[in-house]
């Protein structure tokens, strides 16, 4: 009985389901508008005047030397499946990197790639003026470039009688593919800014159920609303009556989530993998996080519920801008300036783990992130049941 | 009757500020205890420590016999609270709301149901039954408030001053409400700092400030502990200064105040009006309207704590 009426209750509150479930949505519609085109097609671009520095050569630095040279050819790209009828980029001849530099500075030149063969690293220098288009074209065509270039020396070494093969379908993708843009990573990996754009928002979802959680709150502790006081002098357990009103919001918030990744799949075409045991974790742990933050906001803060409400959504607000849902460059700046924020940032991690969930080929990293929130899930809970366990109170 | 609940030396403390002290009471059953006091005084925190709802630094409370605690389920099954606040969810409809707040005390479906429809019908609530509570006026959602409170027929309600910013019509069904649960055979603590309600109301009457008891028993038996019976207010114009005095001066009188066409007396027991009237006809004073009032409970805490009752 308790658990229906909390969740009719719930379901019945406007701006949570607005906030929750409504917001995202929209937000994901119009990404989808701003970065897809009206048609869905690709936003088109001028070819981005870039020049490559070798500071050591090797098979490496050759290969992408290549890679450029063909994206610098308007034909090659128009006979790829690469979508493009021009040339990606438009290869200058910079002289010395000081030139190059200079070049970049003076904004005769947009991206400068420091290629050092033997280390196998590639360093992309983009001026201050650079624009969203010209970073992602940068990041993604270093990023489908190493990821390639990984998967032909593994193949050479582990089957090198399919070697051709592999290089075929891969020279049938390579390099920048449908990405927009890209930023660099907390580990140096790049992420597909567009995808980004879509978990982040995933992610902002999830983390509104804060709300949810100062509600529960403010449902069941008698010092803090008039129903709390009618919950508590009945003769209902307080644990069950907890239960309930927890339980019956994130179930609904869980729910929520997995429409919106449903959402964001069907109607947007932003993959989630193929890795459903890892989602449904995502999604739980993930829901469960942001309701006993909220529950820690209900609790400790000051203030009517409204007061509460305001300052856990100024918080999840803040959290999510840092991890890159309006400036997606923000974790890059952040991971030079201030690294320790990235790795704190719930918000960041989620994203984070979200990511590699879908496009990494192994899970350590999701499992790191994910762990992270766990284990800042079970620190919140508890500090939170201990003080909902209270019956009596010192002050009303 | 017997003792239903029993409040012994209860003190509870904020820091400083002893909000009950050393403050005893009971309650027998089936009656209409009146807890009146000013704003702060200590009733709904007394109240808030019979319900186990507040720690309280001294004393003991039982209930039934048994001690209350947020343990003591079996007592709490029997009591039933109408807060000060509306307490209701803004998100449920008026039946929804009554079957959630009766189904923390009842889990039989069918029982719950028919409890229900009796506290819409005891209340009239019957039109307004899929109404949400911002939808419904003050005086209903106040009726809305008591029907979450006693739906599950409490033996024991306490009523937290359940008319505040009522119109008067809400009012009196409120009031009348509160009788027929006593008539029903419920047990009812009544706090309100409205002295007309407790007066029309309260078998018996406590009267509380800073947290102390100031004093206790019927109505009739607090006016009674005043020496103040009556206040006496005649119309008259002229009456010089010198036979003012003179009144001043007769047995019973407590004070005699003018105002150039009300003389206002406050007079002891006994036969004070025509003693009044006889002086004023003797020095020749035309008098239009002569009224005579008896004292109210306000008067009783005047007197035995020199301010007045109602502070808004």
């Amino acid at each position: 009985m308790m658990f229906t009426y909390y969740l009719r209750k719930t379901l019945r509150d406007k701006g949570y389901i607005f906030w929750s479930l409504a917001f995202p949505l929209l937000l994901m519609l119009c990404f989808n508008v701003t970065f897809m085109g009206p048609a869905k097609g690709e936003v088109d671009f001028e070819p981005v005047k870039s020049s490559v520095i070798v500071e050591s050569e090797s098979e490496f630095s050759k290969e992408f030397e290549t890679v450029l040279s063909n994206l610098a050819d308007s034909e090659t790209v128009k006979n790829s499946n690469m979508g493009y009828n021009h040339a990606i980029v438009e290869l200058l001849d910079s002289g010395s990197r000081e030139e190059a530099e200079k070049k970049i500075l003076d904004k005769d030149m947009e991206v400068l790639y420091l290629v050092n063969g033997e280390k196998e690293t590639i360093e992309v220098k983009v001026g201050d003026g650079a624009n969203m288009t010209t970073l992602m074209v940068a990041r993604s065509i270093v990023e489908s470039y190493r990821r390639n270039y990984t998967i032909i020396k593994d193949a050479a070494i582990t089957a090198p009688d399919k070697i051709e093969a592999v290089m075929k379908s891969l020279s049938e993708s390579v390099p920048v593919m449908k990405a927009k843009t890209t930023y660099l990573g907390d580990d140096g990996s790049s992420a597909n800014v567009y995808m980004w754009y879509f978990y982040s928002t995933i992610v902002m979802g999830m983390f509104f159920n804060v709300t949810s959680g100062i509600r529960t709150v403010f449902d069941i502790q008698g010092n803090l609303s008039g129903a709390g006081m009618r919950t508590s002098v009945s003769p209902s357990k307080k644990a069950k009556i907890l239960l309930s009103a927890f339980f019956s919001r994130y179930s609904l918030a869980c729910a929520m989530t997995f429409f919106e990744l449903f959402c964001m799949n069907k109607f947007f075409d932003i993959p989630v993998g193929s890795r459903l045991p890892e989602i449904i974790l995502f999604v739980l742990i993930g829901n469960l996080f942001s309701m006993s933050l909220g529950c820690c906001f209900g609790l400790f803060t000051k203030g009517d519920e409204n007061a509460r409400e305001n300052k856990a959504t100024a918080f999840v607000m803040l959290s999510v801008f840092l991890s890159g849902e309006m400036i997606v460059q923000l974790p890059g700046l952040l991971e030079k300036s201030f690294p320790i924020l990235n790795q704190i940032n719930p918000a960041t991690i989620m994203n984070f783990a979200f990511y590699r969930l879908v496009n990494y080929p192994t899970l350590t990293g999701f499992w790191m992130n994910l762990l992270k929130i766990a284990i800042a899930t079970v620190v919140f809970l508890g500090i939170s049941i201990m003080k909902l366990r209270r019956e009596k109170y010192a002050a009303l | 009757m017997s003792e239903i609940i029993k409040v012994d030396g209860l003190v509870k403390r904020y820091k400083e500020l002893i909000a009950v002290d050393n403050f005893s009471m009971s309650v027998n059953e089936g009656e209409i205890l009146g807890l009146l006091g000013p704003n702060g005084s200590g009733k709904s925190t007394t109240i808030n420590c019979i319900l186990s709802l507040l720690e309280f630094d001294k004393g003991t409370i039982t209930i039934m016999g048994k001690e209350m605690s947020p343990k003591a389920y079996d007592l709490k099954s029997r009591i039933g609270v109408v807060p000060q606040e509306v307490s209701v969810f803004e998100e449920l409809n008026v039946y929804e709301n009554i079957d959630f707040f009766c189904g923390l005390y009842v889990s039989d479906k069918d029982e719950r149901k028919k409890l229900v429809q009796e506290a819409i019908d005891f209340v009239g609530l019957n039109e307004f039954t899929k109404f949400r509570p911002k939808k419904l006026s003050g005086g209903l959602k106040r009726r809305l408030n008591i029907a979450c409170g006693i739906a599950h027929k409490p033996k024991i309600i306490f009523f937290d001053e359940p008319t505040v910013a009522v119109d008067p019509q809400s009012r009196n069904k409120i009031l009348e409400g509160i009788e027929e649960l006593r008539s029903a055979g419920a047990t009812i603590i009544y706090t309100s700092h409205y002295m007309e309600e407790v007066e029309q109301l309260a078998d018996r009457v406590i009267i509380i400030d800073k947290g102390q008891l100031i004093a206790e028993g019927t109505v009739d038996k607090l006016k009674s502990m005043i020496k103040k019976s009556e206040m006496i207010k005649i119309e008259a114009k002229g009456i010089s200064d010198e036979d003012l005095e003179k009144l001043r001066r007769l047995d019973n009188i407590f004070s005699v105040d003018y105002d150039g066409k009300y003389l206002k007396v406050e007079a002891g027991k006994g036969n004070n009006v025509v003693e009044i009237i006889r002086v004023l006809e003797e020095k020749g004073y035309k008098m239009k309207n002569v009224y005579s009032e008896q004292p109210t409970l306000n008067d009783v805490f005047l007197e035995l704590t020199g301010k007045e009752l109602r502070d808004d």
